[in-house]
């Protein structure tokens, strides 16, 4: 399908963070050992571990084990980490894998009455407000999708990434990703009307 | 408009358009951001985990064999429930003796003093990660957990004394350097740490700031240090500077 928008080429809330020229350095150290760079990497890339993990499970305590299972398995891995490669995606990888295990383990995916009334999305007392609900509301209706959308929604539109570097993350080229993406909407429209 | 300021073009069909809509819905959601208390926890677990990296042998000889063996055995134990359970485990835990027992089998590896001592340096920082963990979580196991760091401390006291009875070497040096710089990120988390101890933990981590001190002042006796630094080990401490 053919795609007019600049929005669906390059999605709003790219995850690039200043300072990436230091980061081939900083994983460079990482990959010898050094574990303050690998602190460094960590500090700058757990928001975006734990916002991939917090809309692929289904409760905020599970964002939580798959972020610390992600940042130890790339710890272990740093060893083997290709520096060509960037290294949010390494995580993305990662992260993607950890959630494939543990979907070996429960239900990938959750009715949409069962994911908006779970008792874990609640809203707390930060969570009141109209655009709180909203939020709660399409979290729900992305986890009713079948895994590989909604790693293609999360990555594109939530964490920002390109066409290109999701296809590298889920394994799929960039014209597949663009179908994924678009037959994933028109889910996610039907959930939400 | 989307966050960044984009806009949604005109062009293409309404479908198109208003799955255009939906996905700038999604990008303008609040994200969430990991908690500071997972933030916290996780790096202190990250910077003690016990990870062995790839280091090539000189020889393959025992000396050459006995860590991949001592890796081996780790990887076995970490593999296991019984593993995952011990590296998660609290001073005061049954499983805590497991994760002692594999730290004695790294310790037993270690090819000399130098290295013993950077070994002892880092089960140091896992049992300060430890008492970390056990002030939030568990409050009752803060005396254990103090005990059980002054113990790692006496031990890396000792060794750093045995170290530093050796002739002077860029190993041997580089080695002592990072216990003492150790100590002194370990100091100043300690003297941030004694305000919320319990009164039962006191007495052991005021032992414990006076050993770690001894340590610290330790530094006097080595050299100045080399204009370039051997790359850092991966045995930092929580938040070592």
């Amino acid at each position: 399908m053919t795609e007019p928008s600049n929005l669906l080429n390059e999605p709003a809330g790219r995850a690039d963070t200043p300072g990436d020229e230091d980061e081939s350095e900083l994983c460079r150290r990482a990959s010898a050992g050094d574990r303050r760079a690998f602190a460094a990497l960590y500090e700058r890339h757990l928001d975006h571990v734990y916002r991939y993990a917090y809309y692929r499970v289904r409760d905020p305590d599970s964002a939580d084990d798959v972020t610390s299972e992600v940042f130890h398995r790339a710890l272990v891995a740093m060893p083997r980490y290709e520096p060509r490669r960037p290294f949010l995606a390494f995580l993305y990888t990662i992260a993607r894998n950890v959630i494939v295990d543990a979907g070996r383990k429960q239900r990938p995916t959750a009715s949409f009455e069962d994911a908006i009334a779970h008792p874990s999305i609640e809203p707390g007392p930060e969570e009141r407000s109209t655009a709180r609900d909203e939020a709660r509301r399409l979290r729900a209706a992305i986890q009713t999708l079948d895994p590989v959308q909604q790693d293609v929604i999360v990555l594109r539109f939530i964490a920002g990434r390109s066409h290109k570097e999701v296809g590298a993350i889920v394994g799929k080229n960039e014209s597949t990703v663009r179908g994924i993406q678009m037959r994933a909407l028109v889910e996610l429209r039907k959930r939400l009307s | 408009m989307t966050p960044n300021g984009s806009r949604v073009p005109s062009g293409g069909s309404v479908e198109e358009r208003e799955l255009l809509a939906l996905g700038e819905r999604i990008a303008a959601t609040p994200h969430p951001s990991a908690s500071p208390a997972l933030r916290a926890q996780l790096r202190a677990s990250l910077m003690s985990a016990p990870v062995q990296f790839a280091v090539a042998p000189r020889r393959w000889g025992w000396s050459a064999l006995r860590p991949i063996l001592a890796a081996a055995v780790i990887l076995v134990v970490a593999l296991g429930g019984a593993g995952y359970a011990a590296a998660s485990s609290l001073a005061g835990d049954p499983a805590f003796a497991l994760k002692q027992a594999a730290e004695e089998v790294e310790l037993v590896s270690a090819p000399n003093e130098a290295a013993r001592l950077r070994t002892l340096v880092a089960h140091s920082d896992r049992r300060l990660a430890e008492l970390q963990k056990a002030i939030v979580t568990r409050p009752a196991s803060a005396n254990a957990a103090s005990q059980a760091y002054l113990s790692a401390v006496k031990h890396v006291d000792d060794a750093l004394k045995r170290v530093l009875s050796q002739p002077s070497t860029d190993a041997r040096d580089d080695a002592a350097r990072e216990a003492t710089e150790a100590s002194e990120s370990h100091l100043d988390m300690l003297r941030e740490l004694e305000q919320r101890l319990p009164e039962a933990a006191q007495p052991g981590i005021q032992r414990a700031i006076e050993v770690q001190t001894d340590v610290h002042r330790r530094s006097d006796e080595l050299p100045p240090a080399r204009r370039t630094p051997a790359p850092p080990k991966p045995t930092a401490s929580p938040s070592r500077r």
